[in-house]
């Protein structure tokens, strides 16, 4: 028995060193670089994500061998989280799912002049998080199928539900407006052909809105637009303040994620948890690393949503984590978590290495080397973009006669290269006065588009829970534990504002 | 005080989306309108709550007192508002910009994305005084992104404008 453990962990090891000599081989090397330089540049741009850099990238596959191929597919969806904050914070435009919660204060800190703080913190936070999302991929694969197994429709479908609330409920003073607005997010999610009985749904006879609004189209306008009315009429680019000495901004980011290692450390499981659900992926793990930060971190409820690092750090660790949480059931269970890891899965297919047993038995080794791709791939684009992090933070400089238009350009093109239609480019403007009108009336916009993210999967999850189990799917011990974790998150931050409050009126010197 | 504050028009549209989404759910199949069912009632119940809150805080008031006027931004999840963007030369700029997205959009549909979004960048910094070379180097730079990079690699299938379609 004894010895059966101790082959297997040698085979374990020799895999491991199997799958890094594999793409340290000097042609595997070179096209992880090459995958990182295409990866950085497009998806940096808002609209044009990482399905897109390896849908590009994909038919070279058929040329190259296995180490080759996986070196190059994994690469560029390693690294694209971390470029996507680059846009988000410089400029309110999210580069794609996974970066419109860095924008609440890394935004914010951009504004005051601290844009190579904010964007080194998110370089580094992201690169701790691809490591620990790695590690976690290694160590859960024996123990994480039970675990999934074990939730059904009813748990998730409480987990969406409380995705939407609980950035909902980071509204402040007014968590109800926030409710509210995810609860638009859940009805907009709801426009086009219902997927399950083909219904039409509030389409208004346009055939455009059978497929429902994008997702893409839908974020820029959110979010960019009205940053764009908004530096416009402020008269002057995203900081007027003085950014300083940006090589002391880029040493206080890296230091910032270091010494908040600890919310590294949780921000990341969150991520890896996000990303073995299938389906929640991208979109929504930033939203959960971003809550709970706000809900754990001392004095999150002042300083969030106005330049706190700590919002920038919890964010970058989950999203880049998140990979590795979403490659266990592509690996372990043959299902692709997202569209974009559904492209890498018919990458590995095409150099014949099929997900499932098999790359956990007899291609053990090509499991390590995604792993080990995972980690070198973080460390060198977070190396690369914090060599460039001076040049990006001048960027916040300009003046907004120059960035105006270029942002806006830019929004016009990554809308429409979301389907290809002129129509996206009009929901975008659209969804850039609700936006603009909502921020103007002090309403949240993040829990509209976590509303629009998680709607499809909350629908599907209700609708099969309603039909095994009734109404009676709500009494589940599963459904009800998350149920409580709901209230409970709804109810804390008023709770603690009132203990605050009474306690300051009761001993003011204490607090003081 | 008035009646139905300003600030509280966006609730009472939000209220009428949401009294919406449950009108045209109530005519479908059941698989169909379970979920639309629950998202209307859960919004129009929050919605109704909030509009009552501001009005009653709009009512109950004094408008006399700085102190008790409501803060549109209190408790937002979102960028602060400035000063700046709320007075009139801000209002201005914004409907500035409103008229430049305008623009571009009958652009787009007109031209098409090869001119509108170069003339566009061009257009706007002319408008801004930028120096002329600039705005060269510029608008020559926004062709050659939206041809080189979104056409010819990225192979985005830009429409041409009704007026080219109309013209050849």
């Amino acid at each position: 028995m004894q010895r059966a453990g101790v082959a297997i962990r040698m085979s374990m090891l020799d895999a491991a060193w199997a799958g890094l000599l594999g793409i340290m081989h000097w042609k595997a090397f070179l096209l992880m670089i090459v995958g990182i330089v295409i990866s950085s540049t497009l998806v940096a741009m808002p609209g044009v994500g990482s399905k897109t850099a390896i849908a590009l990238l994909l038919p070279f596959a058929f040329v190259l061998e296995k180490f080759e191929a996986v070196a190059l597919i994994v690469s560029i969806w390693a690294v694209s989280n971390t470029a996507n904050s680059i846009t988000a914070i410089m400029f309110s435009v999210p580069g794609g799912g996974g970066s419109q919660a860095t924008i609440m204060d890394g935004y914010p800190m951009a504004q005051r002049g601290e844009a190579a703080r904010a964007l080194a913190a998110a370089f580094t936070a992201s690169a701790l998080g691809g490591v620990i999302g790695a590690i976690v991929l290694l160590a859960a694969i024996p123990v994480v199928r039970p675990l999934v197994l074990l939730m059904g429709a009813p748990e998730f479908f409480m987990l969406t539900m409380m995705g939407v609330v609980m950035v909902g409920s980071l509204s402040g003073n007014a968590p109800l407006k926030g409710i509210a607005v995810g609860a638009l997010g859940l009805a907009i999610s709801m426009m086009g052909i219902h997927s399950l009985s083909g219904v039409p749904r509030y389409t208004f006879n346009s055939i455009y809105l059978f497929d429902g609004i994008g997702l893409v189209p839908l974020t820029i306008g959110l979010f960019a637009i009205p940053e764009l009315i908004f530096m416009a009429s402020r008269g002057q680019g995203v900081s007027n303040v003085e950014l300083g000495n940006l090589s002391e901004g880029r040493r206080q980011g890296i230091k910032d994620a270091f010494t908040h290692w600890w919310l590294v450390v949780r921000s990341a499981f969150v991520g890896v948890w996000v990303g073995i659900i299938p389906g929640l992926g991208s979109s929504v793990a930033d939203w959960f690393a971003y809550g709970h930060a706000r809900q754990t971190c001392k004095g999150a409820s002042e300083t969030f949503g106005k330049g706190d690092v700590r919002g920038v750090i919890a964010v970058d660790a989950a999203t880049n984590a998140k990979e590795g949480g979403a490659l266990i059931p592509t690996l372990a269970f043959g299902i692709p978590g997202s569209s974009t890891l559904a492209l890498i899965f018919g990458g590995l297919l095409i150099v014949g290495i099929k997900p499932g047993r098999e790359i956990l038995t007899t291609q053990l080794d090509v499991t390590f080397s995604i792993i080990w791709l995972l980690i070198i791939a973080s460390i060198i684009t977070t190396l690369l973009c914090l060599l460039f992090t001076r040049q990006l933070a001048m960027a916040t400089m300009l003046r907004p006669s120059i960035l105006v238009p270029v942002i806006l350009g830019m929004a016009v093109l990554g809308s429409f290269a979301n389907s290809n239609r002129i129509d996206d480019v009009v929901v975008m403007m659209g969804f850039g006065i609700v936006g603009y009108v909502l921020r103007a009336g002090g309403w949240p916009r993040p829990p509209l588009l976590l509303g629009v993210v998680l709607g499809p999967l909350a629908e599907n999850f209700l609708w099969t829970s309603f039909q095994v189990y009734g109404f009676g799917f709500l009494a589940r011990p599963g459904a009800l534990t998350l149920m409580v974790v709901l209230v409970v998150i709804v109810a804390y931050p008023s709770l603690m504002r009132r203990w605050y409050a009474s306690r300051n009126s009761r001993d003011p010197k204490e607090v003081n | 005080m008035s009646y139905l504050p300003r600030s509280s028009l966006l609730t009472l549209t939000l209220l009428v989306i949401f009294g919406y989404v449950v009108f045209e759910a109530t005519g479908k199949p059941m698989q169909a309108k379970l979920f639309p069912m629950a998202v209307g009632i859960l919004g129009f119940v929050l919605i109704s709550i909030q509009l009552g809150r501001e009005l009653w805080t709009a009512w109950t008031t004094d408008d006399t007192k700085p102190g008790e006027k409501i803060n549109q931004q209190d408790g937002a999840a979102d960028f602060a508002i400035t000063d700046v963007e709320l007075s009139r030369i801000g209002r201005l700029r914004a409907a500035e910009q409103f008229g430049w997205i305008a623009g571009l959009l009958a652009g787009l549909f007109l031209i098409g994305f090869y001119i509108a979004v170069p003339l566009m960048v061009g257009l706007y910094l002319w408008r801004h005084q930028e120096r002329p070379r600039f705005v060269l180097i510029m608008t020559v730079g926004a062709a050659a992104v939206v041809w080189g990079l979104f056409n010819q690699l990225l192979n985005l299938p830009f429409p041409e404008g009704l007026i080219q379609q109309w013209l050849f």
